[in-house]
């Protein structure tokens, strides 16, 4: 069941009238069983690696605290709690290295299982990415090392740490919700309350429209120009780069809005996972707006382990006795460029992924090591530097650094995107292939752009756009909401079909 | 606490500390300048800082960070 499909609103419609219908003690169940409904009806067989993870994660979790407390109550010297130390490491290594071995052989070795399955078994051995697999396998072990940190106390209830992992509006493609914000909401039983059902509802059809208007609507004529770069100018090949950094935008950004609203229904807050991306003013600035839970879950998860290894700060603490900059620089940058390369990793297969690491790796950490030289310049143009035209620059220098990074993460593999660049750089012309959208596409695209544009500007100048609404005329309200809705469900009853997530099998 | 103020302050020039903004939770110190200034205060007052110190309360300000440092024996 895609969730962006009537047969989806039809489904939430109903739970979210049964959620409110039952007593509050129940209303967890509810979710639990919607969530069951949801994921069997896409895979019974994907939901087994979801009771995997949520299985081995819920009694590593409970073991950790059984260690932890043996740890308070046995140990007599700090060697003995150095031994407990040891004990939980050991196992949460366990419970880690047993997911991700999972999560690895379905993002990296399903090829490789399908030709070597192919003359030993009738049919080859084709595995299907379980939808979610990344999201709720983060979610998931970052819940553990938080047990592990002492952090969080262990749930008891597997059906209730089951509910925490399955929740469907999360299983699309994320966000990746912290424990301690989602799983007491999930629990607890949630009033009915209209401002939640309003601001849901605006905040589903303000996602569902960015997705059909603009993401699906750009998504044939960009593939067509990545699929045939080869015959296409470079001119055509930066517009389609530029166009499928709005298409990404809207895809992921609209699909989560729409899952965060459909949350919202029952009362249930989720992580927020953009912050209108386009407009940050550096590179890091970018990361800290785009896929925002994702940034959380590496910054606790990974870089901070990193940079507060050993290793590294031995290093980085030999570098700053010679004194200078590089030893204060050293741990940030290589924890950096070690996290990127990961990120780089984890959106699939292929030397095209991790050179998308390595370029935004680069960035984040020829910031850092630029950062003096910048700050000259900052001085050397004084007030100019706070200008709105320095602004706009600023905020343009970031989006085509994101537009560079682009033509390795969409590229199938690392020759096309250094293609596809020679192509932008040395042959700067129409070519024999355009970019085709009919003209009443590109009137939906740019008016539909447009409005985003103007409603992403006001909210970035503190504009809260669903109050806003709400404190509206009625009549334009209703006005508003009918023409959303118009557009919505004429979509769907036009017998259209929204194109896959792009997050969605990663 | 002196100390600490100055090592703040050659870090993070242009920095009001005491303007009332929460150090972390108000975005004035990202990810990055927090582990830069790990690294100096584990130099600077032998203490060690480990990842379970790394929550927003402990970098919020400059009394907290102080009191990290002071728990932690430095």
């Amino acid at each position: 069941m895609s969730i962006n499909s009537a047969a989806f609103l039809l489904f939430l419609t109903v739970s979210v009238i049964v959620y409110y219908a039952v007593p509050k003690k129940a209303r967890w169940l509810i979710l639990l069983a919607a969530s069951a409904f949801f994921y069997l009806s896409y895979s019974p067989r994907a939901a087994l690696c979801l009771l995997f993870t949520a299985a081995s994660v819920y009694l590593g979790a409970l073991a950790q605290g059984a260690l932890r407390k043996r740890e308070r109550e046995r140990s007599e010297t700090p060697a003995d709690k150095k031994r407990w130390q040891r004990r939980r490491r050991a196992l949460l290594l366990l419970v880690l290295l047993l997911n991700f071995s999972m999560l690895a052989v379905f993002k990296y070795l399903s090829g490789w299982i399908a030709r070597i399955s192919e003359p030993l078994l009738p049919r080859p051995l084709i595995l299907l990415m379980p939808l979610g697999i990344s999201f709720y396998i983060f979610q998931a072990l970052g819940y553990l090392i938080d047990c592990y940190r002492g952090r969080v106390a262990p749930e008891r209830n597997f059906f209730k740490f089951l509910l925490f992992v399955s929740y469907f509006p999360q299983l699309v493609q994320g966000p990746i919700n912290r424990f301690e914000k989602l799983h007491g909401q999930l629990i607890q039983g949630n009033d009915f309350n209209a401002d939640n059902i309003r601001n849901g509802v605006w905040l589903m059809l303000w996602g569902m429209l960015k997705k059909i208007l603009i993401a699906d609507t750009l998504v044939t004529p960009v593939t067509d120009v990545f699929d045939n770069f080869n015959e296409c100018g470079g001119a055509v090949i930066l517009l389609a780069v530029v166009m499928y950094c709005i298409q990404l935008y809207c895809d992921f950004s609209g699909g989560v809005d729409l899952v965060r609203g459909a949350s919202g229904l029952f009362g249930v807050e989720m992580e927020v996972n953009f912050c209108r991306p386009y407009f940050a003013r550096s590179i890091d600035e970018f990361w800290r707006r785009w896929h925002m839970s994702l940034g959380e879950w590496m910054k606790n998860y990974l870089f901070y382990p990193l940079a507060l290894s050993k290793p590294l700060n031995r290093v980085a603490k030999r570098l700053r006795r010679g004194g200078g900059r590089s030893g204060r620089l050293f741990v940030p940058c290589v924890s950096t460029f070690i996290v990127f390369v990961v990120i780089g990793i984890w959106q699939g297969p292929g030397l095209a992924n991790i050179a998308y690491g390595l370029w935004n790796g680069a960035l984040m950490s020829g910031a850092m090591i630029m950062e003096p030289a910048f700050a000259k310049f900052r001085e050397k143009i004084g007030r100019a530097d706070g200008s709105f035209a320095m602004r706009v620059f600023r905020t343009l220098r970031t989006f085509m650094l994101v537009v560079i990074g682009r033509y390795f993460s969409r590229a199938s593999s690392l020759s096309q995107s250094f293609g596809m660049m020679r192509r932008t750089l040395f042959s700067f012309t129409a070519g024999a292939h355009p970019f085709v959208l009919g003209a009443g596409s590109w009137a939906v695209v740019a008016v539909s752009a447009g409005v985003l544009f103007t409603v992403s500007l006001m909210q970035e100048r503190g504009v809260k756009m669903r109050e806003r609404i709400s404190r509206a005329h009625p009549a334009f309200q209703a006005l508003l909401l009918i023409l959303a809705m118009a557009l919505v469900f004429g979509y769907f009853t036009a017998g259209f079909s929204t194109a896959a997530y792009v997050y969605e099998n990663i | 606490m002196d100390r600490l103020e100055k090592i703040m302050t050659q870090l993070f020039p242009g920095v009001d500390f005491n303007d009332g903004r929460a150090l972390i939770d108000d975005g004035v110190l990202t990810s990055l300048d927090i582990v830069m200034l790990v690294g100096e205060l584990n130099d600077a007052f032998s203490v060690s800082i480990t990842v379970d110190d790394l929550v927003p309360e402990n970098f919020n300000s400059l009394s907290a960070i102080n009191e990290l440092i002071v728990r932690l024996g430095g």
